[in-house]
C-alpha cells in the first residue's frame, strides 16, 4: 500500500487552484523595452515614471518574461509609419487623444497591440510586436493604496494594462487582471500564475510527465491497451540495482489500459526473487483511484504472486516489486482478461439531441470524429468527462494526424457548465491543440473538435501532470 | 452516475453549445473604462439607432500606420437624434488589415451582419470607439424562435432597464471603474447565461424602456 500513499500524498501536494485566463496574443521574445518619460508627479507625491516602472517590475519579478525600462519619453503613436507595425519598443504617455483620435468620455486609458497575423483574417491569435499604453490626461489620477477614492489610482490601472500587454485576459478570482479594478493594488496569486503559465518563471520550470512523477519511470507496452473479448499477453523484464527504488526496494511501473470491464488474472512469476504484485488504477490527473488498488505477495505458485478479480475499465499501473530489497532478476508478467458481459464500464450519457459525453477517468483517451457526432458550427464535437479530486496542474495534449485538432476545456459547476472557459486550437505540436491549466477538484469536460468544419478522424488525449 | 444527468439534456447543450462559440469568437480583453449609468448612457447619446452591420472594412491610416475598422450599419429605427440618412459608418480604432493586427484591448468591434441597438456617442468627433461607454452602449439583437430579443454586447439576456443616476453609487455598483467589453451600465439587469434569452426583453420593450428614460 506503500505506493498508494505515495501517490495521494504527492498529488495532494500540488498547489492551489487558480483562475486566469490567457489570450492568443503573447511576445514571443522574453523581453519588452518600454520607454518611460511621463513627465509630472502624482497629487500626493511621487513621479509617474515611479509608478509605471514599479507595476513593470511587479509583473517582471515574477516571471521570465522581462520589461525594461528605458528613461525617456517616446510617443506611443510614433514609429507606425504607413505599411509598419509597431516599432519594437513600447511607450507610455498621458495625452488627451489615443494618436489622434479621442477617448470619449468614460475611457481612463487604453493598450494598443500590434503584431503579425499567422493568417489574413488573423485567427489563432498573433504574436505581439508592440504594445503602448495611453492614459487619458482628461481624468483626475492619484497613486495611493488601498481602496478606491475618487480619483482613478494609476499604478494599479497601469498593471491591468501591462498584464494585457503580456497577453493576459480577465480573471475569474480576486486579481488585478479581474475584470473590475477593485482594492486590490498589487499582483495577485492568480495573476502571477497566469503570467507564469506564459512565460515561466525565473526558476526551472519541472515539467512532470507520468513517466517520472513519482521518480520512477513507467513503461507503456505496446500491447498496453486491453480491448473487448479474451486476451492474453505477456511482459517480460528484470529488476536490478539501476531500477527505481520506492521505499528501498526496486520497481518496474507498467501502464495498462482495459477498456472494458474484465476479468483479469495477472501472475507475477520469477525464478530468483519472492514478486510482490502491485495493481493501481489511476484517475486522469494519474491519482490514484480509492478502492481499485490490490497488491499480492504469494498467491501464485510457490512465492510467486497472482491478482484475479474483477476489475472496472480504465488506466492501471502494475507494479513489480518485491519485499526483499536486495531483489533482482528476471521475472515475467503474464495477463489474461475476459470481457464476458461488454460493454464498456465508461458510462456514456445520450441526449435526445445527438451529444453523448463519454465518462473516462483515464490519463489516455483514444477517439474519432465520425460523421454521426453531435455538430456545432458545421464541426463534429466530442466530449469526455473528466473527474479531477485533487487540485492539479495538468498539461492536456489532443493529437491527430486527420485532422486540425481543437481541443476544449469547460468546467460543470452544479450541474451546468461554469466559467472556466478554455480553447486552443495549436498549442501543441503541429496542427495539435495543447491545454495547461491548473483544475481544482471538480467535474469538467473536454471537447474534441476540429478547427476547420466537417473534418473527421481519430485522435488520442494524453494528460499529463505539471508540478509548479 | 452523476446527478447533472437527471436535469434537462437540452440546457446543459445549450450552455455548453453557447460556450463554445463564445470561445469561438471572443477577443476578450480589456481598456479601462468607468461604469456609466444607463440613464447617463441615453442622455449623453447624441445618436441611438436600431440597426444591422451591412459591410465592415479595415483601413490603414498613411500616417500614424493605425488600422481602423470602418463599420457600415443599416438604420432600421432611429431611437434618439436626428439623423436621417439610410445607413451609417461608424469607425472603431483596431482591426485586422494585410495580415497584420492593431488591437484596442477591450474593443468589441461589430460583426457583419449583427442586429443590436447602438448608443453613439458622437456622429461628428473621431473616438476610439464611438458607442458611449464601449460595451454599454452596445446591445445586441437575439432571435429566439422568432421573437427578436435583447442581450448585452457580452451575450447577457437584458432583463429590465431602469433609471438609477439618483441612486448612490456605493450602493448601485460598489466600484468606481469597471473594464470595457463585457461590462454594462449600472440599471441593465441581467441573466448571467446566454440560455435565459427567452426572459430578456424583446426589441420593442427595450425600446420602450429607452424612450422612457428619454421622456424623464
Amino acid at each position: 500500500m506503500r505506493i498508494t500513499a505515495l501517490l495521494l500524498l504527492t498529488l495532494l501536494s500540488i498547489n492551489s487552484s487558480h483562475a486566469f485566463n490567457i489570450s492568443d496574443n503573447f511576445w514571443n521574445t522574453d523581453q519588452a523595452v518600454f520607454h518611460v518619460g511621463i513627465s509630472g508627479s502624482s497629487p500626493t507625491g511621487g513621479t509617474w515614471n515611479d509608478a509605471f516602472k514599479r507595476s513593470m517590475a511587479a509583473w517582471s519579478n515574477v516571471s521570465n518574461f522581462k520589461f525594461i525600462a528605458v528613461d525617456g519619453y517616446l510617443d506611443p503613436c510614433i514609429a507606425r509609419g504607413a505599411g509598419e507595425f509597431g516599432d519594437g519598443s513600447t511607450g507610455v504617455d498621458f495625452n488627451a487623444t489615443v494618436c489622434g483620435t479621442e477617448f470619449g468620455e468614460s475611457t481612463l486609458a487604453v493598450t494598443l497591440t500590434a503584431g503579425q497575423c499567422q493568417n489574413q483574417q488573423c485567427t489563432g491569435g498573433f504574436t505581439i510586436t508592440d504594445a503602448d499604453i495611453v492614459f487619458n490626461s482628461g481624468e483626475s489620477w492619484d497613486v495611493y493604496s488601498g481602496p478606491l477614492k475618487s480619483a482613478s489610482e494609476f499604478e494599479r490601472v497601469a498593471l491591468h494594462e501591462l498584464g494585457h500587454a503580456l497577453g493576459l485576459n480577465h480573471s475569474t478570482e480576486t486579481a488585478i487582471m479581474q475584470a473590475f479594478v477593485s482594492d486590490s493594488d498589487t499582483l495577485q496569486s492568480d495573476d502571477i500564475a497566469g503570467v507564469v503559465s506564459i512565460y515561466g518563471t525565473t526558476e526551472v520550470a519541472q515539467e512532470i510527465t507520468i513517466s517520472n512523477i513519482y521518480g520512477v519511470t513507467l513503461q507503456a507496452p505496446s500491447n498496453a491497451t486491453i480491448s473487448a473479448g479474451s486476451s492474453s499477453n505477456t511482459q517480460s523484464g528484470t529488476l536490478s540495482s539501476s531500477d527505481n527504488q520506492l521505499d528501498g526496494k526496486t520497481l518496474d511501473l507498467y501502464q495498462y489500459t482495459f477498456k472494458n470491464d474484465s476479468s483479469i488474472d495477472i501472475q507475477l512469476n520469477s525464478q530468483v526473487f519472492d514478486p510482490l504484485l502491485y495493481l493501481v488504477r489511476v484517475s486522469a490527473t494519474q491519482a490514484a483511484i480509492p478502492g481499485s488498488t490490490f497488491v499480492d505477495d504469494d498467491s501464485g505458485s510457490g512465492n510467486n504472486a497472482r491478482i484475479s478479480q474483477p476489475i472496472q475499465a480504465g488506466t492501471y499501473w502494475l507494479g513489480v516489486s518485491s519485499e526483499d530489497s536486495s531483489a533482482q532478476g528476471d521475472y515475467e508478467i503474464s495477463i489474461i482478461s475476459n470481457t464476458s458481459n461488454p460493454p464498456s464500464s465508461f458510462e456514456t450519457f445520450t441526449s435526445v439531441y445527438g451529444v453523448d459525453v463519454l465518462i473516462n477517468p483515464n490519463p489516455n483517451i483514444s477517439g474519432s470524429l465520425v460523421s454521426s457526432d453531435f455538430k456545432f458550427n458545421d464541426k463534429f464535437l466530442d466530449l469526455v468527462q473528466i473527474e479531477v479530486t485533487a487540485t492539479s496542474t495538468v498539461q492536456i495534449d489532443l493529437n491527430s494526424s486527420d485532422f486540425d485538432a481543437s481541443l476544449l476545456l469547460v468546467d460543470i459547476v452544479n450541474d451546468e457548465v461554469g466559467a472556466l472557459a478554455l480553447q486552443d486550437d495549436d498549442g501543441g505540436d503541429g496542427s495539435n491543440s495543447r491545454i495547461e491549466t491548473t483544475l481544482s477538484p471538480g467535474t469538467y469536460w473536454l471537447g474534441v473538435t476540429s478547427f476547420s468544419a466537417n473534418e473527421t478522424g481519430s485522435y488520442d488525449i494524453a494528460i499529463t501532470l505539471v508540478l509548479p | 452516475m452523476n446527478a447533472f444527468l437527471n436535469k434537462p439534456a437540452k440546457r446543459i447543450i445549450t450552455a455548453l453549445t453557447c460556450s463554445l462559440f463564445m470561445l469561438a469568437f471572443s477577443n476578450a480583453s480589456a481598456t479601462t473604462i468607468l461604469a456609466m449609468d444607463i440613464d447617463k448612457v441615453v442622455a449623453d447619446a447624441e445618436f441611438v439607432f436600431e440597426g444591422a452591420v451591412i459591410n465592415s472594412e479595415t483601413r490603414q491610416d498613411s500616417n500614424s500606420g493605425i488600422i481602423s475598422t470602418y463599420v457600415t450599419f443599416q438604420i432600421n429605427d432611429v431611437i434618439k437624434g436626428d439623423y436621417s440618412g439610410e445607413s451609417v459608418e461608424l469607425k472603431f480604432m483596431g482591426g485586422v488589415f494585410n495580415g497584420q493586427i492593431v488591437q484596442v484591448s477591450g474593443m468589441r468591434i461589430p460583426e457583419m451582419a449583427e442586429q443590436g441597438i447602438y448608443f453613439v456617442e458622437s456622429m461628428s468627433r473621431d473616438l476610439i470607439n464611438p458607442l458611449i461607454g464601449w460595451s454599454q452602449g452596445h446591445f445586441i439583437i437575439v432571435d429566439d424562435n422568432g421573437t427578436r430579443r435583447i442581450s448585452t454586447a457580452g451575450n447577457q439576456p437584458v432583463l429590465e432597464v431602469e433609471a438609477v443616476s439618483s441612486i448612490p453609487r456605493s450602493i448601485k455598483k460598489p466600484l468606481s471603474t469597471v473594464e470595457g467589453n463585457t461590462d454594462i451600465a449600472a440599471g441593465v439587469m441581467t441573466e448571467t447565461s446566454p440560455i435565459m434569452i427567452e426572459r430578456a426583453l424583446s426589441v420593442e420593450e427595450f425600446k420602450s424602456r429607452i424612450a422612457d428614460l428619454l421622456a424623464n
